[in-house]
């Protein structure tokens, strides 16, 4: 018998036994079915109930994880790289942070000056609403006041620094003045008390300042009186349209009402209350 | 409903999410599935864990699951299988484990010393030692209890090259068991 013929034999004495009828006088085969039968009696181990519990928990955890995954609608990859990216962005705001607020109370000649203009600039690129950048225009324009009245207060005044109040109050003004009136009431008035406050300081310290600083100084105060006047007209101006629109009756849009021009007499249309030639 | 239907029914739940259907399916094959994983690795607490990761895979790869008239176990041993492959591919080459055989057995008719001495922990020691594919035959066949069929569909091979396989398997574990090796 060959191999293959043994192993016919042999698998065949296995399922249907006895095995004495297929394997009468071969020792070798009638050995491999007892021991083959032999195996079959082994007592085998048995999984710990501890283990199938806790490989059922493992499972269980593995089916939340898949319905989370399902729920999330992206592939795995993309969570993987999502939360990659999350803790990479933690990390840089919290040691960017961490080092932008230690700039906060920095003053100009300071290194960490630069970490505090850096910081305001990507605020305001950040802000795109006219009315966020506005509030932050003259936040950024009360620490330049205070970083003036800071540094100018020790003696020297520069007068990069106070071109750079002036500069960032004009900002602050422009930036208030591209809202309409019903938005800007606040801000004009927050406008009109940083203007103020501003006169204020500078007057201040013009008195106690040498005299190499007085024209940086004194320019510094015109143009912030100048700011000054320009925060309450507007203001009174904003005021006065708000009155006008709630006094003002519901006018018919039918009937045509004068226009006025902007430096100059009513404008009549023609061959409505005007005379001809 | 027979058992196959009632197995198909909680596969296809099962494939669908259902967690007491998973639930089922784990307790109904987990001993199974590890009994195998025993055998081929040698190591009780290596094949407690390879168990659930068994059916972890299993429940990863349930959404393409297909039900072809094989028995679901088929498919798990598979899976288990492939995993103690790439146990062994890992490590780079099969386990070494000593055979603890004590030396009034050598000499003696290989029948009777198997008969005497057979325990699941010297099987074991002798089982790792067999090629992978015998490993697997061995297993299914006398441990598993399965038909040379449901062996053929798992170990991709026809039913006559696992009654080959089996002859020759069960010669080897002869030798070892005899501590002829």
């Amino acid at each position: 018998m060959n191999v293959r013929q043994k192993a016919e034999l042999l698998a065949r004495s296995l399922e249907k036994g006895p095995a004495d009828a297929f394997l009468s006088g071969d020792a070798d085969l009638r050995s491999l079915h007892d021991l083959g039968q032999e195996l079959r009696q082994v007592r085998h181990p048995e999984l710990d109930t501890a283990a199938l519990i806790a490989g059922a928990a493992r499972v269980r955890e593995a089916l939340w994880a898949r319905r989370r995954s399902d729920r999330a609608g992206r592939p795995r990859w993309f969570v993987r790289l999502a939360w990659s990216a999350l803790a990479l962005l933690l990390l840089l705001v919290v040691t960017t942070t961490g080092t932008a607020l230690a700039a906060e109370s920095s003053l100009p000649g300071q290194p960490l000056y630069p970490v505090k203009r850096a910081s305001e600039a990507i605020r305001l690129a950040l802000t795109w609403q006219t009315e966020g950048r506005a509030w932050l225009q003259i936040e950024f324009a009360e620490r330049r006041l205070a970083e003036v009245a800071a540094v100018c207060g020790e003696g020297e005044c520069p007068t990069d620094l106070l071109d750079d109040l002036g500069v960032q109050t004009q900002e602050a003004q422009e930036e208030v003045a591209r809202l309409p009136v019903d938005k800007s009431a606040a801000l004009l008035d927050r406008m009109v008390a940083l203007t103020g406050h501003q006169e204020q300081v500078l007057s201040r310290i013009l008195e106690t300042a040498p005299d190499a600083a007085h024209p940086g100084l004194e320019r510094a105060l015109e143009r912030s009186q100048h700011g000054h006047e320009r925060a309450q007209q507007a203001r009174k101006k904003g005021q006065q349209e708000e009155k006008g629109q709630e006094n003002s009756p519901a006018v018919p849009t039918h009937v045509h009402k004068p226009t006025k021009a902007p430096h100059g007499p009513p404008i009549t249309p023609p061959g409505k209350g005007s005379k001809k030639p | 409903m027979s058992g196959l239907d009632d197995e198909r029914e909680c596969v296809e739940r099962a494939s669908r999410g259902d967690a007491a259907a998973i639930g089922e399916l784990y307790r109904r094959y987990a001993p199974a599935v590890f009994r195998y994983l025993f055998y081929r690795l040698g190591d009780r607490q290596f094949a407690e864990d390879l168990t659930s990761e068994v059916f972890v895979r299993a429940l990863e790869a349930l959404p393409r699951y297909r039900v072809r008239g094989r028995p679901f176990s088929a498919w798990l041993y598979r899976i288990a299988g492939a995993r103690v492959a790439d146990h062994y591919r890992q490590r780079r080459r099969h386990p070494v484990v000593p055979l603890i055989w004590e030396p009034s057995a050598r000499g003696a008719d290989p029948g009777e010393a198997v008969e005497s001495r057979l325990t699941a922990e010297l099987l074991q020691r002798a089982i790792v030692r067999l090629t992978p594919l015998q490993q697997q035959v061995i297993v299914l066949r006398f441990l598993e209890g399965l038909s040379h069929r449901e062996v053929a569909q798992i170990v991709g091979r026809s039913e006559g090259a696992v009654r080959v396989l089996q002859f020759r398997a069960l010669k080897a574990l002869r030798r070892l068991l005899a501590g002829e090796f």
